[in-house]
């Protein structure tokens, strides 16, 4: 269900060219949402419309009218449902909108790598991956652009692939030596090579011309590194 | 969240674009607080600054930032419930000039000011924060002499250099040259440029570039400071609104062109200051840890040994 949410999100996010703050903070307002109300399934639209519209207002500079927030809805929410959810949302949420966005943590740990663009680029579609697969809802944004630079660094075929000057930039892991992120690191490998839940829209995202060279390496890397067995994954 | 029954409103204490703000009473503990009344009939819902401002300042807990205590929903507004505090410091000035003439204020007040506005842009820097919007309006002072930073409705978080447009960013005369000049890609250095600017207008009771409009807020900012070259600000020329036909003037000598304003004699130590937070290139700009280490604030850091 989740999947679905994520993928109405995604094409919202599409269509009104967003950043990608803005689409992780939205898919997080959801989650949280989520977690502590029961929303009706004719009300799942509004919600997903409603996180991507109070996200941007965070983030964007450019805001979308609510009309068109509303047009995109195809008619399943109109633009006065749009306000009320928003009130809601806001006040279920206590106001608390603001998020340590992943993409900060990032461009962070790039510095580590002179923001090597290749792997940067790589590191960004697994870490959009990992944002949409349930299986990472709990993990700590910090932890998941660490581990989306980790693989990536293994598919450009870094030398080194982590050394203290990312355990510094990643705010102190380990990659090497912490069990939880090695183990997280297999996930979303597994993750990528078969996915558990379908994510159309993402799917058809990364394979349109901008995205399509890189996401083929990066499931081909993973599907080869299922079958092998994760060999010689975490070794410098 | 409290219920709006628990406050009186009293008199209106500001009028802002998005929000008119008064002075309430907590009826139940008998404190003083300020109400900024946010009106929510507008076509797109919730404005975008009122919840930027909310989310941002329930995080940011310090001394000398505004304390926003809670918010209230009612059917068609929302009210931000913050710490009262006497005046903002335009206001402030404003009862301090005498006649038509404007004064600067004292020496040691204006330090003190400024000190606790690094203390509160720096604790806004280091958490990722970025105001955006400095100016004595929304800085707020009370009775004791503290000073605290308000208004946070243009603050972003970043992380980022943030990409924005420049209207959107800091009143003009507080707007550093390199949003002037369209640069898209800003950041802390912006909010030190517009300490600079208070800084200056504290000294001499009135403010340092009020331009008009984009072209003669540049101007009388390179009047001032000099104008750009490629070797003072490496890719100064590839700025959006650079041009090339832009007078050339030379830097001018701050303490010359201050003193006549001020109350008393300027040394070379808050003139260099000045110059740290009103550097042209953001790259060069000093940032709020720095200038809380300028040798002007001696006197406050030696007072504390942890530091
Ligand atoms: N906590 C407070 N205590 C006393 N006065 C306050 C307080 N907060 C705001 N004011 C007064 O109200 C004015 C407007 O407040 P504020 O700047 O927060 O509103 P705004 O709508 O965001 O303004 P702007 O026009 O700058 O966007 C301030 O300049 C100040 O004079
Ligand atoms: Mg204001």
């Amino acid at each position: 269900m989740r999947a679905i949410l994520v993928s109405w999100l995604l094409e919202g996010h599409e269509k009104f060219q967003c950043y990608p703050e803005t689409l992780y903070l939205a898919i997080n307002l959801m989650d949280r949402f989520l977690s502590k109300n029961k929303v009706t399934l004719s009300k799942l639209q509004l919600l997903a419309v409603t996180s991507l519209f109070i996200a941007s207002k965070f983030e964007e500079v450019n805001l979308p009218k609510l009309s068109d927030y509303a047009y995109i809805t195809d008619g399943a929410a109109s633009a006065q449902d749009i306000k009320s959810a928003e009130m809601y949302m806001l006040t279920s949420l206590q106001f608390n909108i603001g998020w340590p966005n992943p993409m900060n943590f990032l461009r962070r740990i790039s510095k580590a790598d002179n923001y090597d663009f290749e792997t940067r680029n790589i590191a960004k579609i697994l870490l959009e991956y990992a944002i949409c697969c349930h299986r990472f809802v709990n993990v700590k944004p910090s932890v998941l652009s660490a581990i989306a630079m980790f693989i990536a660094r293994r598919i450009t075929k870094k030398s080194i692939i982590w050394d203290e000057t990312f355990t510094h930039y990643s705010g102190g892991i380990d990659a090497l030596n912490d069990p939880q992120f090695k183990r997280y690191c297999k996930d979303l490998i597994q993750e990528v090579s078969s996915p558990s839940t379908k994510l159309d829209s993402l799917m058809i995202k990364f394979r349109e011309q901008r995205y399509r060279a890189l996401f083929s390496k990066v499931l081909h890397w993973c599907r080869e590194q299922n079958e092998n067995g994760f060999n010689k994954l975490f070794t410098n | 969240m409290s219920s709006s029954s628990q406050f009186k409103q009293l008199e209106k204490l500001g009028n802002g674009t998005y929000a008119t703000v008064y002075k309430g009473l907590n009826k139940t503990t008998g404190v003083y607080v300020a109400l900024k009344e946010v009106k929510l009939d507008s076509e797109e819902g919730t404005p975008s600054t009122a919840i930027r401002e909310i989310s941002l300042m329930k995080e940011l807990k310090h001394d000398n930032i505004v304390r926003l205590y809670d918010v209230i929903h009612t059917e068609n507004k929302l009210t931000l419930v913050f710490e009262y505090m006497d005046k903002d410091l335009k206001k402030y000035m404003d009862s301090r000039t005498t006649g038509n003439s404007p004064q600067g204020l004292e020496l040691s007040l204006v330090k003190y000011f400024q000190w606790q506005l690094f203390e509160g842009i720096s604790f806004c820097h280091e958490n990722k924060i970025l105001h955006r919007d400095l100016k004595p309006q929304n800085l707020l002072i009370n009775n004791k002499g503290q000073l605290k930073l308000g208004d946070f409705g243009l603050a972003r978080a970043f992380g980022i250099p943030v990409n924005t447009f420049s209207s959107e960013v800091v009143t003009l005369w507080y707007r550093a040259p390199d949003v002037l000049m369209g640069s898209r890609s800003y950041s802390t250095s912006i909010d030190m440029w517009s300490c600079g600017c208070i800084l200056a207008e504290m000294l001499t009771g009135k403010p340092l570039f009020p331009g008009t409009n984009d072209e003669e807020q540049l101007k009388l900012i390179f009047d001032m400071m000099g104008t750009p070259t490629e070797s003072t600000w490496p890719t100064v020329t590839t700025l959006p609104k650079y041009n090339s036909n832009f007078s050339i003037q030379v830097p001018k000598d701050l303490k010359k062109l201050l003193q006549p304003f001020t109350k008393e004699q300027l040394d070379d130590i808050v003139i260099d200051l000045l110059n740290g937070l009103l550097q042209l290139n953001p790259s060069m700009r000093l940032s709020a840890k720095q200038a809380l280490h300028h040798p002007w604030f001696s006197e406050y850091y030696q007072q504390q040994p942890h530091q």
